[in-house]
């Protein structure tokens, strides 16, 4: 909803190249069915990773409803180009819009989101216009079905993944943590993330939840990557059941010999990170040794990334 | 800053506990009435699961807080309510129950075996059978008792942070099993201290007369998970009472006599470990007690006034090696038969 003064100051301008970068996240690090004054809700708190994004370029045609979108598979990308210009009531533009993604695709990472929000945000500043969060989120969800909340950076909420918007700001940002990264099952074929039925909890699950929002809260208070660790773990063993991580007890060893702060795992996909505290002393030693138990169990492809910097390198 | 609003009814504002920072690494959380927490789960899970229809009759066999817990919902939520009970009753809470809209039936005699806890559930039968579309919430077997625990362990996540132990008196189980249960998905080690009373059978000390109320129990409830529990207690009566006589001086905290139970052990504990967090389970208010563990005649006719509590309990290896006062023993997780080296009731 945009009003009229937008609309007409939009009418009158230059229409000009637009640009929109975005980054992906690391999979979940809490996921499940919630409850709230007795409405039921699916949300998610997923963790930001600035090492891989999206970066879009939107090249807008006066006189034109049609959009081309390159690489031509992208269609969410393509759809969510269209809900922004539909939603800033602009009828006769269309025009080029050009995606550039490091992100690995079925992996969970959100590549799929980060295209979407980079292409928004290209649309809106070729019309010269500048989103809120909220919006981009209602816009991304309706491109794709479900989306994430890499909108909001390094700021910690509990997302509602399907209906596009924040059940709960915990609070405040997320601690400064470094993550070991990879993919648990690099043999295999993937996630389709958006294939992936939704989980159906029950009742016991959802109850068996509540304990760890709380404890999601308390972490951003506290600024502990350690309770951050504690909750992600929790969540993952109870996605077990819809989606076993592979190798979760090899891994869930290495955390505990290295005395890591915990690991996180997407709960629709396959990646899988190590969580590291980055005020630790002891941390280069333990993400040093974490790496060489990592090969031993054969993941020699490991990434690394901290959740306090989140500008999305240049040169994607 | 969260919106203030007004609360839609009395449950929602009494529910949860306040949870108060006794010590360095001590917390106490107050609960108004514990009870409320499994009753509300109980009756809404039934709701849910269609058990229980608009209007229909809810039953129990209780002399406790429960009763009061279950007089207020259904009061609230348009149930009828006979809570089944024997001479033991305390008049004020009674009253109190009646006030609620709900029936108080007094079984006058004892059966010949298994005394008045037979004879109750002997009436609550009869009564749920000659109403059809009746529900009984059964504390002590329905694990929507332990498991009505889960917005206890939010509170406790959201306020305390890292748990390392959660100290509670031990009744019916729900609080302590099922609260253990939700915490130690986070924290795997969480030690769990379970208070009990002498004379109570729950860990296996023979049945006697208890002066100290709201714990222990002549039967084994089988929500009684005995795996849940790093280590037991039993308190005596006296020292329950002056525990929570210092409970109140100490922290202005006005609460029941198994608070005073669990304070007191939860003390003890946090300063033996000093480097450990510590949970104390309070479930009820001061006021029901006025009379009696805040009234010091009361205490010396009964002879259970105390000037001084013990500096620690005294070890045993068997339960039964627990007498006249403050003992523990290092439970370790085991169940019942390994750790008494009989049958439940042999």
């Amino acid at each position: 909803m945009v009003d009229s003064i937008i609309c007409n100051s939009i009418k009158n301008l230059e229409l000009k190249e637009g640009r929109g970068t975005a980054i992906a996240h690391h999979g979940e690090i809490l996921q499940g069915m919630f409850e709230d004054a007795g409405k039921l809700f699916r949300g998610s708190v997923t963790l930001p990773c600035h090492i891989f994004g999206s970066q879009a370029s939107f090249f807008p045609k006066k006189n034109s409803s049609k959009i081309v979108v390159d690489p031509e598979w992208k269609i969410k990308s393509k759809k969510a180009a269209e809900l922004t210009l539909k939603s800033l009531g602009v009828e006769d533009i269309g025009g080029r819009l050009m995606i550039k993604s490091n992100t690995p695709l079925r992996l969970g990472l959100g590549s799929s989101t980060s295209d979407v929000n980079a292409s928004i945000l290209s649309v809106a500043n070729s019309l010269g216009v500048v989103l809120s969060p909220v919006t981009i989120a209602s816009i991304a969800v309706k491109a794709e079905i479900a989306t994430d909340a890499i909108i909001f950076g390094e700021r910690a909420v509990l997302f509602g993944h399907r209906d596009g918007k924040v059940f709960e700001d915990l609070g405040g940002n997320f601690p400064p943590m470094e993550v070991l990264g990879f993919n648990s099952d690099p043999d295999g074929e993937g996630v389709d993330t958006l294939a992936f039925p939704p989980a159906e909890y029950s009742w016991q699950e959802i109850e068996m939840l509540r304990p760890l929002v709380g404890l999601m809260r308390r972490a951003i208070y506290e600024q502990n990557p350690k309770l951050i660790g504690r909750v992600s773990i929790a969540s993952t063993e109870i996605n077990q059941r819809f989606l076993p991580t592979k190798n979760f007890d090899s891994i869930k060893n290495i955390v505990r010999k290295v005395n890591a702060a915990g690991l996180q795992a997407s709960h629709s996909g396959i990646v899988v990170g190590i969580i590291f505290d980055s005020n630790d002393v002891d941390k280069e030693q333990k993400i040093h040794r974490s790496l060489s138990l990592l090969k031993d169990i054969g993941y020699d492809n490991v990434w690394r990334f901290r959740t306090d910097k989140l500008h999305l390198e240049a040169g994607l | 800053m969260k919106n203030r609003l007004a609360y839609d009814n009395i449950i929602d504002f009494v529910e949860l506990p306040k949870i108060i920072k006794l010590d360095d690494n001590l917390y106490g959380s107050a609960f108004f009435l514990m009870k409320l927490m499994p009753a509300r789960f109980i009756l809404e899970r039934a709701e849910r699961e269609g058990i229980l229809k608009p209007g229909s009759l809810v039953a129990e066999t209780t002399s406790g807080t429960f009763g009061l817990a279950l007089a207020m919902l259904c009061s609230l939520k348009s149930y009828k309510f006979i809570m089944v009970t024997d001479p033991v009753v305390d008049d004020a809470l009674k009253r109190r129950i009646e006030d609620l809209g709900a029936v108080v039936e007094i079984v006058q005699k004892p059966a010949d075996i298994g005394g008045y806890q037979r004879s109750r559930l002997d009436k609550l039968v009869e009564i749920l059978k000659k109403n059809s579309g009746s529900f009984c919430p059964s504390q002590y077997e329905n694990t929507n008792n332990p498991a009505g625990y889960s917005k206890f362990a939010e509170i406790l996540t959201e306020s305390v942070g890292h748990i390392d132990c959660l100290v509670g008196t031990v009744g019916s189980g729900g609080s302590v099993c099922g609260t253990s249960k939700y915490l130690r998905q986070l924290f795997p080690d969480l030690h769990v201290v379970g208070v009990d009373t002498l004379g109570s059978v729950i860990f296996g000390q023979p049945d006697q007369k208890r002066l100290l109320r709201g714990l222990g129990n002549s039967l084994w409830p089988d929500n009684v998970d005995h795996t849940v529990f790093n280590e037991v207690h039993w308190v005596s009566a006296a020292e329950a009472f002056l525990a929570t006589r210092m409970l109140h001086r100490k922290h202005a905290l006005f609460m029941g006599g198994t608070s005073g139970a669990a304070y007191m052990v939860a003390k003890w504990w946090a300063e033996k470990n000093p480097c450990k967090i510590v949970v104390c389970i309070f479930p009820d208010e001061g006021y029901r007690y006025q009379d009696t563990i805040y009234n010091d005649r009361w205490l010396e006719e009964n002879n259970v006034k105390l000037d001084k509590l013990p500096n620690n309990p005294i070890e045993v290896k068997n339960p039964i090696d627990a007498k006249a006062q403050w003992s523990c023993i290092g439970w370790n997780r085991r169940d019942y038969e390994n750790v008494v080296g009989k049958h439940k009731g042999t």
